[in-house]
């Protein structure tokens, strides 16, 4: 084996990486933060400190961040924008700390880091996505090395189905096994990392390919050895320019210094060719048989199985598609060892996953955690809970075709069996808060017009299966349906589930099936033509001239909207109307009128 | 959109029925350069693109896909014309690339406006009011999602996830991705573009 690294100065590069430096975090979210601006005014000042783009560390409701190492002193200063950043030069400058925007010493310090375990995204926010000297300096490629110095690859594949990874796109098959499958075919195979997040609400992909790309190039280089493939590609969606971008330029540089192409570092025959793939915006396509037709060049229509990817797939060639993350998670096994890496997790699932933690929560970001750890801890010590004023509802976990968990059930472990077993998936790993002010209804109607949008045709109770349920969830928010149809709403969904040809239709009515199970009080409130909550719209109360004034609409409203003099009529206050319907049952003289608005 | 879809229509009418004279007066009026561009795209298919190579070996037809995305990358959008050489060119039935063409958001087959305002509808969006955002956004520019304002400068689109969701509602400006947006921040980019 030729070995590439003394290539590089890593000793620099680790100088520079522990030394005194400035960062910028430089992903999606701290440009769409205004991240750019701010590198830009600390390029200008003059600071005489290296000044380093980074990825993302994954705390985005404090973006854009700066962290400034100075004198061996670290400070994170947070919320920086182009008009704040001179304090932070000034500090600089002055060599003292800016208490105005200074958030830690250490991310770990803050309680948004402090129950997290950080091994699959430990370079993201760290090192420079593009630098190749940075990712060797911190570890990187020893997975490799080590793989290519002393294991055969029957020994890789083992290793990996020690370490018992599963998937970590949802389903959660086992990776070895899946390894296993195609290694003993003959000829040529394909690789596929699975990077088209289509899941609204997910994001954990794109912050490993922008922010540490070149861990899932040595994940499948790895996979290459085991399986004997030789060519591999990186599907990711053209929503994700910078992620395109990222990806692409450290491509290129892998093969400058074969660590990609042919003889990889100077293993005779050992040859792996990697490229992108753009995805053209199908959320089917996420699906493996999908994926495939799409990179065909077809339709991204899912086609039966079996035949498996695995004996079948691209160009009827056997293929194996991994997530990105599990391609991340190949890199890291091999690089901490499976001793190391199997001491976190539950019994049947071991290591760590990344969440992404959105919606109506405080501090939302992507966040690492161990698999086994209670939703209650993500939300609550993560996420620091609802905004004030709001109370918790429900966590939708596992995206549009998860289920949503509520308020009593926070307590259960994250893992692939026990999300299962209340109802949601773990899916690829986005967990949305939905709080008080939102219905649960409208909540399981946006996912439906998700996927009836995004249904791609191909099999019936799919295709009609989710239009006739998104029409009868609309019929239910407009107050139409009486509450003897609501059971037809379960029935349907039950079959949709139970004969749908793909995983997108197969797990459709999650949403549905999930609030019927632990919200129904809403559906029946809607039924009978009241709003559980001030988010319908549907629905108006007027008092009208046959009002006596006699206030006791007013004395019994529970958000004491409703304001007059009395004998006199009395007028509702429309902003603050949760729509209870309470005044309309008590009037005495049914002077309240319900108005339906569609 | 009833215009797209009429104008859609007649596109893969087109291109299946090759007796259409309309389908042979865009032919003529491109085929000389069509060659030329062909020639340079299949140079950068066999460079680089090594499963577009693969499959066109195996099925002898080139990927749709991928020769859709070249075409929308050089012209913005799908030109009737160069699907129509596309399926000339390589026996591929219209009705194929119009299909692949229509199922794929991605594709657009009418012009875009010069910015394209994509209006986040993922999960994280929608419980932080997203579409009170497009409302107001439709409102503001007197347009629907979909459509485009009658100076060409803004078309307004419904995007699934843009992954910005930590710093929902969140909408994107061509490549650009703008965070944490009400109706002020939203009505100050939008007067920006004009």
């Amino acid at each position: 084996m030729r070995d590439i690294f003394h290539q590089f100065d890593l000793d620099k590069a680790r100088k520079e990486l522990e030394g005194d430096r400035v960062t910028v975090g430089l992903a999606t979210c701290g440009i769409s933060a205004g991240g750019l601006k701010v590198y830009e005014a600390l390029e200008n000042a003059n600071i005489g400190i290296p000044l380093q783009k980074v990825g993302c560390i994954g705390m985005c409701y404090n973006e854009p961040i700066v962290t400034v190492k100075q004198h061996g002193k670290k400070s994170i200063y947070a919320l920086v924008t182009k008009d704040n950043v001179h304090k932070i030069i000034e500090a600089i400058k002055s060599n003292t700390t800016c208490k105005e925007l200074f958030v830690a010493s250490d991310i770990y310090e803050l309680d948004f880091y402090k129950k997290q375990k950080r091994v699959i995204m430990e370079n993201c926010g760290y090192t420079d996505p593009l630098r190749l000297d940075h990712y060797l300096a911190v570890g990187g490629y020893t997975g490799l090395k080590n793989v290519l110095l002393d294991m055969k690859p029957p020994e890789v594949i083992s290793e990996i189905k020690r370490s018992q990874l599963r998937g970590r796109g949802g389903a959660g098959f086992l990776t070895g096994q899946k390894w296993e499958f195609i290694a003993s075919k003959e000829g040529k195979k394909y690789l596929v990392c699975n990077g088209d997040e289509g899941d609204p609400g997910a994001f954990m992909n794109r912050t490993i390919m922008e922010s540490d790309p070149f861990k899932i190039i040595e994940g499948m280089t790895i996979g290459a050895y085991a399986t004997g493939a030789d060519e591999g590609f990186i599907y990711t969606r053209a929503e994700y320019p910078l992620a395109i971008e990222t990806i692409e330029r450290c491509v290129k540089l892998a093969y400058h210094y074969n660590l990609l192409g042919k003889n990889i570092m100077g293993i005779k025959g050992f040859n792996f060719d990697l490229s992108l793939r753009e995805g053209a915006g199908a959320f089917v396509c996420g699906e493996e048989t999908a994926l495939i037709k799409s990179l065909e060049g077809k339709r991204g229509s899912p086609m039966p199985r079996p035949p498996f990817p695995s004996d079948k797939g691209l160009l009827e060639r056997p293929t194996i598609i991994n997530n990105v993350s599990s391609w991340a998670n190949v890199a890291t096994i091999l690089k901490i060892g499976v001793d190391e890496y199997i001491k976190t997790g539950t019994e049947k699932t071991k290591g760590t996953k990344e969440i992404c933690l959105t919606g109506n929560v405080r501090r939302p970001g992507v966040i690492e955690v161990p698999i086994g750890i209670k939703l209650r801890e993500i939300v609550y010590d993560i996420g620091g809970g609802t905004p004030e004023g709001t109370k918790f509802k429900a966590a939708q976990v596992g995206g549009p075709a998860g289920g949503c968990v509520p308020e009593q059930l926070l307590d259960t472990a994250l893992d692939y069996e026990t999300m299962a077993a209340i109802g949601a998936i773990m899916g690829s790993g986005g967990l949305v808060v939905v709080d008080d002010t939102r219905s649960m209804v409208e909540v399981a109607k946006f996912f439906m017009s998700f996927t009836q949008d995004e249904s791609c045709g191909k099999c019936t109770p799919c295709r009609e299966g989710t239009k006739r349920l998104l029409e009868m969830l609309q019929r239910l928010l407009d107050g139409h349906m009486p509450p003897e149809d609501v059971p037809n709403i379960k029935a349907l969904s039950e079959f949709i589930r139970d004969n749908a040809l793909c995983g997108l239709g197969q797990n459709a009515p999650n949403p549905v099936l999930s609030t019927l199970r632990y919200f129904p009080d809403e559906y029946d409130k809607y039924s009978r033509k009241k709003c559980p909550t001030s988010d319908c719209t549907a629905i108006q109360y007027y008092i009208t001239d046959k009002c006596i004034g006699c206030g006791r609409c007013a004395l019994e409203c529970p958000v004491k909207c409703i304001k007059g003099e009395f004998k006199e009529r009395h007028v509702i206050d429309q902003a603050k109307c949760i729509k209870c319907g309470h005044c309309f049952d008590i009037c005495p003289v049914k002077a309240i009128e319900r108005r339906e608005l569609k | 959109m009833k215009k797209e879809v009429k104008k859609a229509k007649t596109i893969a009418r087109s291109l299946n029925k090759h007796t259409n004279p309309t389908f042979h007066k865009l032919l003529k009026k491109t085929e000389t350069c069509h060659n030329q561009k062909l020639a340079a795209n299949t140079k950068t298919r066999t460079k680089t693109n090594t499963i577009e190579q693969a499959s066109f070996e195996t099925t002898k037809t080139p990927n749709v896909v991928y020769s859709l995305q070249q075409i929308q990358d050089k012209h913005g959008y799908l030109p009737s014309e160069e699907l129509i050489r596309l399926s000339k060119v390589n026996g591929i039935p219209g009705v194929n690339i119009y299909g692949v063409a229509t199922f794929y958001n991605q594709f657009k087959l009418n012009k875009p406006a010069k910015y394209i305002v994509s209006i986040c509808r993922g999960t994280a969006c929608h419980v932080r009011n997203s579409e009170g955002l497009l409302e107001y956004a439709e409102e503001l520019l007197n347009i629907k999602a979909g459509e485009s304002t009658p100076d060409g400068l803004i078309s307004l689109e419904i995007v699934r996830c843009i992954g910005a969701c930590a710093k929902a509602p969140a909408i994107m400006i061509n490549d650009t991705v703008y965070g944490e947006l009400d109706k002020e921040k939203l009505k100050k980019l939008l007067e920006s573009l004009k």
